[in-house]
């Protein structure tokens, strides 16, 4: 059997779990190969140990207490002791670890889970959304603006998307960034930003444009035509704002959430977010990341 | 057979209250507390500019001379990462008295091109070394990083500042 036969069966396997059994497994994943800047030791510790226990005795793995635990330690880890560390990605890991865990307490697991799982990303959107609207600094492109010009994370879309904003540009702005920490100086000059002007005004309105849609769709009752595009939108979303950002575990628990919300006969659907997932993870290992860098360098 | 309305409720709703409690917290801190707009669970990452912060310490000698110095070492990390993100009053001051029953000693002066005047550094003693530094103040700033479109500069900005003086003994 070649690789790729071997991985469609996977794939095909994968699919024909319900939407529950896989956005458990997804989230567990997420769990275990916790993706991302490090947590600290012990919550590392506990929830890998946790997530071992499952993959062990896989029964566990539809026991609400399993995800009580979880919720229970990534809150207090992250909501409580790290609040003002913590990014939101790590937030909403408690918040649907205890989705999980109260969707299991109901007669209707899987109709909860996909009620849970609407809800949250609808909220998620309509914040992220909401916070933009009122930011002048975001309706300006003052935002993005910035991040081309100096975040690592961002240069390879400045040199793709940018008019003439070079290698150079991002190492002088990034010497000058540290200059300025490492120094107290009141202010340095930055190169590049008329290059990315543009770019940095298509990104913000595709942005806030997607995150609106998103809040909608999954805010939308499920019965109207319309929001049965919620999960295109949301792929595209993932695909197109997880690998730059390299936010890989936020992408992973959207997608989670996602997985949950699908129909049972949507099998083919949830062969995509199963794409997804593997998309966005093997974009975070660098590789392709440096093949674009190296593209738009040479 | 369906689960009581109560119990409905909560499980479905529960998990999205928490988030948005949570949310609506994160904005308050951000305008009253100065929280860094992409901490904290509000989900304003990528909607507020990615401030760059920077943690000024001005230990201040008996002479009223006091000079911008580097996070000594042993407070770098998780200490320094939650005084720049939540730079709370209270924070700030517990961390300056902590500085305060610190050794200090002057380390080096560095002269720098174009800098009229010659920059001594100090930082924390080693108990091997010599002779401390009186430190009457520690003054600590919070100075936050803002790009301007207009310029193509990144501008620092006090945010916030506190002094504190070793307790005097009654």
């Amino acid at each position: 059997m070649t690789a790729g036969a071997a991985l469609r069966g996977i794939g095909s396997r994968l699919a024909e779990l319900s939407p529950l059994d896989l956005s458990l497994w997804l989230t567990l994943t997420l769990v275990l190969v916790r993706p991302g800047p490090a947590d600290p030791w012990y919550l590392v510790g506990s929830t890998t140990l946790i997530a071992i226990i499952v993959l062990l005795v896989p029964e566990l793995l539809r026991r609400r207490e399993t995800w009580f635990l979880l919720a229970g330690l990534y809150f207090l880890s992250n909501n409580v002791i790290r609040y003002e560390l913590c990014d939101n990605h790590k937030f909403l890991t408690s918040y649907w670890c205890l989705a999980i865990g109260l969707s299991l307490s109901m007669r209707d697991r899987a109709g909860a889970l996909a009620v849970n799982g609407r809800v949250i990303v609808g909220f998620v959107f309509a914040l992220a959304t909401l916070q933009k609207l009122f930011s002048a600094s975001y309706l300006s492109g003052e935002m993005f603006e910035q991040l081309l010009v100096l975040d690592d994370r961002f240069f390879s879309l400045s040199y793709l998307l940018g008019d003439g904003f070079t290698v150079e540009h991002s190492l002088r702005n990034t010497a000058q960034l540290e200059n300025a920490l490492r120094n107290s100086l009141p202010s340095v000059d930055l190169e590049g930003g008329d290059a990315v002007r543009g770019a940095a005004l298509f990104l913000t309105w595709w942005t806030v444009t997607i995150e609106a849609a998103l809040a909608i769709l999954f805010l939308l009752p499920p019965r109207l035509r319309i929001a049965s595009y919620r999960d295109h939108v949301l792929l595209a979303f993932v695909i197109s704002t997880y690998p730059p950002t390299n936010v890989i575990q936020f992408g992973w628990l959207i997608l989670a959430m996602g997985v949950a919300a699908t129909e049972e006969s949507q099998r083919r659907r949830r062969l995509i977010y199963i794409g997804a997932f593997l998309f966005i993870f093997i974009f975070s290992t660098g590789q392709i990341r440096q093949m674009l860098f190296d593209a738009a360098r040479f | 057979m369906h689960d009581d309305p109560l119990k409905r409720a909560i499980c479905l709703g529960s998990a999205s209250v928490l988030l948005v409690l949570t949310a609506l917290l994160q904005i308050y801190r951000v305008e009253e507390q100065d929280l860094h707009p992409w901490k904290g669970g509000g989900f304003g990452m990528f909607a507020a500019s990615p401030e760059q912060r920077a943690l000024r310490i001005i230990p201040i000698d008996e002479n009223r001379i006091g000079y911008i110095t580097p996070m000594p070492s042993r407070y770098r990390g998780t200490t320094a990462d939650r005084l720049l993100f939540r730079p709370a009053e209270s924070r700030l001051r517990e961390f300056a008295r902590q500085l305060l029953t610190e050794d200090w000693l002057l380390i080096g002066i560095d002269q720098e091109p174009g800098k009229q005047y010659p920059v001594p550094r100090y930082d924390i003693l080693d108990p091997s070394s010599s002779e401390p530094i009186r430190i009457v103040e520690i003054r600590l700033e919070v100075h936050v990083y803002r790009y301007d479109a207009d310029s193509d500069e990144l501008r620092a900005t006090l945010l916030t500042e506190i002094a504190e003086k070793p307790e005097q003994p009654r």
